[in-house]
């Protein structure tokens, strides 16, 4: 199974388990490392841009976002020539991690600001926001673009340009795609020592982009919400009460879809063994 | 006793009886409610389904919706595999399911026990006929009267109306790249996409090298039957069933298609060398992912889950069905012996070249980008032409390995070369081109057939250009190979390789329609 690893999906990995164990050491040392990221005490900028915070920062974001980049650098290396492989990596990798480090920046700003309101006030809200963010047809498209694989130009300053302009693009949707993920994590921080909620926070953004397989019928259900008028036309071919009906069913199999477990039933027919086994 | 499934136009007449009772399966099967698991809708919806699309052609009635069961929202619907190495075992088992609910049907209605799915030979070079459509799936009338159900009125062909003649081009059923490939699995990206396609896990749609198989004939006779109305290739509504994946299982000559297709699967298998990767456990357990493939059972309350691992064996009590043909015609001609004696090597020095099998065991292809154009380019009239630049650093290594491959005693293959064509996006299935390589300005391209590389029908473009869709927007790729035309630099004595003209020439669809993200060529050697 090992030999269909690919070489990036190795390093991207690595890059992030390099990220957990920094922060994992960080974290021994308590009030005097990775607590303060999250609990930047006045919610001061100058809190907040603290060399050790900005340290603390891109480490986390190394750790949680170092997998989905599997995907972007496979496709840098064979779209490369191969002298400047490595280079078009670098200046992806550069952009990405200096992107996601400033988003995180501003993540623990707010949160360090917002826990004024109280942390398990705080939390509460985030979680709901996190939760109401994954069911909306923004969240879907911005999902869907976070598989983005651009054309790369070959020779000149646009081959300098354009793994940086990827990287650009890549992390604008997925700072879209799961930002609501990261503010609740940030926010449940803030009230739980520990890697925990950054840990499920990285597994959630992690699932969601490498192995959901995204299904057409979510993207419908989806896309009967994004295109409300197409959506009303649709009902007249069926009738108010069945559109209505298929509506629910549509935003049901969504939330199937991100949470099987609450349907333990399902697949009811579908057996086990198979007559051609 | 194994099904045995014959040559559609070796049945004898038009309405023979394993096409007279084909036709009255599929006229029961249509009757049957959308979510009965054995109706021709849900069968087709399988593949792939759009219900604007559907509804537009008659497929859903107003005030109908598509089945509300889980299992067809989750798992049943838009299955089809494509651009991926799991193209050929998901739909022979989509063809085994499908066989087997069609025969159950004729049982009920009376009709043979033993009956099995045709197929459609377009590559029998002995038949006349054989780029034609099967006359009894042109026919609006039949022999039990009304309207014939294999007649369907969206399939347009090139003559772009309905119940108008349908012919294949010639060009569109070449197995020549597919056939001497050796490999069933592509290399990596840019390099050669295999017989079977390129590793991915459950793929719908999209992104993924597609086999050779799939490329030509698959995806051309599939635009080639569909088309579009009045040749209007902007409106969704006017594409032939057979041009787009979320149609294309409502035509019932789709079967007879596959048929073949499955049938040159099992062909191609007939020459030295030529094997499943069954020793890589990621296709033979696959697919990969959470979402496995499954199939209907003729009694409408089972469904399987299979593996590509259970598609392998056709003739075992798994799949039970054999064909009444499936010589390789390709079967004594050699891939790498074939060029090595174009390029001159004199054919005793052949014997010490390497059996492919054994070749491809001992070394690793290598594969990296030779150069690529900077914009892309967008077919703005009936040709459109494009020229690629190669870095010099890499494509002295290409030379390199014909003056060391050539000249050594024991003769090697130099590189292939193959032209990628990234992020093609388009809003027409049925858009199709055919590719020339090495035309100067002032030629034309019908004066050298030599030059052409290959024809691309976007076959799943839509869906792949769309960003509503799971992995849309980005398009399409394609990889074509050119090896022929950097042997002819070779022996027309080039010392060095700068560029690469390319030629695009329409055949179907809007021209402006049609964009590629970048042209780039790749080296693949050992």
């Amino acid at each position: 199974m090992l030999r269909h690893v690919t070489g990036a999906a190795v390093a991207a990995w690595g890059l992030s388990g390099l990220g957990w164990l920094g922060l994992a050491a960080w974290s021994s040392l308590g009030d005097a490392g990775i607590g303060p990221i999250c609990r930047a005490s006045g919610g001061a900028l100058d809190d907040v841009l603290r060399p050790e915070l900005l340290l603390g920062t891109t480490l986390m974001m190394l750790a949680m976002m170092g997998p989905l980049t599997a995907g972007p650098m496979h496709h840098l290396w064979h779209r490369s020539l191969a002298r400047h492989r490595l280079r078009a990596i670098g200046l992806f990798w550069l952009t990405y991690i200096a992107l996601w480090s400033l988003t995180g920046m501003l993540f623990a700003l707010a949160a360090a600001n917002a826990s004024r309101i109280g942390n398990a006030a705080l939390l509460a809200l985030t979680l709901l926001i996190a939760l109401a963010w994954q069911f909306l047809p923004a969240k879907a498209t911005a999902l869907r673009r976070c598989h983005l694989r651009p054309p790369l130009a070959v020779f000149g300053t646009r081959a300098l340009l354009d793994p940086p302009w990827f990287a650009l693009r890549l992390t604008a949707w997925c700072v879209a795609s799961c930002w609501a993920v990261m503010v609740a994590a940030v926010a449940a921080q803030n009230a739980t020592p520990g890697l925990v909620p950054m840990l499920i926070a990285s597994a959630i953004i992690a699932w969601e982009q490498l192995w959901r397989t995204p299904l057409r019928s979510d993207a419908a259900a989806w896309a009967r919400w994004s295109m409300w008028p197409r959506g009303l036309d649709s009902a007249q071919h069926v009738g108010w009460w069945k559109w209505l009906r298929q509506r629910a069913a549509g935003w049901s199999a969504s939330l199937q879809n991100f949470f099987p477990c609450l349907f333990s039933g399902y697949p009811s027919k579908a057996k086990k063994s198979s007559p051609f086994s | 006793m194994p099904r045995t499934r014959r040559d559609v136009w070796k049945l004898g007449g038009d309405w023979n009886d394993t096409i007279l009772w084909y036709a009255r399966a599929v006229k029961v099967m249509s009757a049957r409610p959308f979510s009965d698991m054995t109706s021709w809708r849900y069968l087709a919806a399988m593949h792939g389904v759009a219900e604007q699309l559907w509804r537009s052609n008659g497929y859903m009635k107003p005030g109908e919706s598509l089945p509300d069961a889980v299992a067809f929202r989750r798992e049943d619907r838009d299955q089809c595999q494509h651009h991926t190495w799991y193209f050929l075992p998901w739909h022979r088992g989509y063809l085994r399911a499908f066989e087997r609910i069609v025969a159950a049907a004729i049982v009920q209605l009376g009709g043979p026990v033993d009956w099995a799915l045709p197929y459609w030979n377009y590559n029998d070079e002995s038949n006349p006929n054989r780029l034609d459509l099967p006359p009894a799936f042109g026919s609006q009338t039949w022999p039990d009267g009304g309207t014939n159900p294999l007649f369907v009125v969206a399939r347009y062909g090139s003559t772009g109306q309905s119940g108008g003649p349908i012919t294949l081009d010639p060009r569109s059923v070449s197995l020549d790249d597919a056939f001497l490939e050796d490999s069933f699995v592509g290399t990596q990206i840019g390099g050669s996409p295999g017989f079977g396609g390129g590793r991915t896990p459950f793929k719908h749609s999209g992104r993924g090298d597609e086999g050779l198989l799939e490329q030509s004939p698959h995806d051309n006779v599939h635009g080639d039957i569909g088309g579009a109305r009045d040749n209007d290739f902007m409106d969704p509504s006017k594409i032939g069933l057979m041009s787009n994946p979320s149609t294309a299982g409502l035509d019932p000559i789709f079967w007879l298609h596959h048929s073949n297709i499955d049938r040159l699967w099992e062909s191609w298998l007939r020459a030295a060398g030529h094997v499943n990767p069954t020793g890589d456990s990621a296709w033979m357990n696959g697919p990969a992912r959470n979402r496995p493939f499954v199939m209907p059972e003729a009694d409408n309350s089972t469904r399987t889950t299979f593996f590509a691992r259970e598609m392998l064996d056709t003739t075992g009590p798994k799949l039970d069905y054999i064909y009444e043909d499936i010589t390789n015609p390709f079967a004594a001609r050699e891939r790498v012996a074939e060029r090595l004696e174009g390029l001159g090597i004199a054919r005793a020095a052949l014997e010490a070249v390497e059996p492919a099998a054994e070749r491809d065991m001992a070394r690793k292809p290598q594969v990296e980008l030779l150069g690529a154009n900077a914009q892309g380019v967008r077919l703005s009239g009936p040709e459109a032409a494009a020229t690629v630049p190669l870095d010099q650093t890499t494509s002295r290594k290409v030379l390199e390995s014909f003056r060391s491959g050539l000249e050594s005693t024991t003769p090697r293959e130099p590189d292939r070369v193959f032209l990628n064509l990234e992020n093609i996006k388009a809003s027409s299935d049925a858009a199709s081109f055919s590719v020339y390589v090495g035309l100067k300005p002032d030629e034309k391209p019908e004066d050298h057939p030599e030059n052409l590389a290959g024809v691309v029908t976007l076959f799943g473009v839509a869906e792949a250009t769309s960003p509503e869709n799971p992995h849309g927007d980005n398009g399409l790729n394609k990889v074509i190979e050119i090896t022929d035309a950097i042997d002819r630099l070779h022996l027309a004595g080039v010392q060095e390789l700068n560029q690469i003209p390319v030629r695009f020439v329409l055949r179907r669809g809007r021209a402006s329609d049609i964009q590629i993200g970048r042209i780039s060529v790749y080296r693949q050697g050992k």
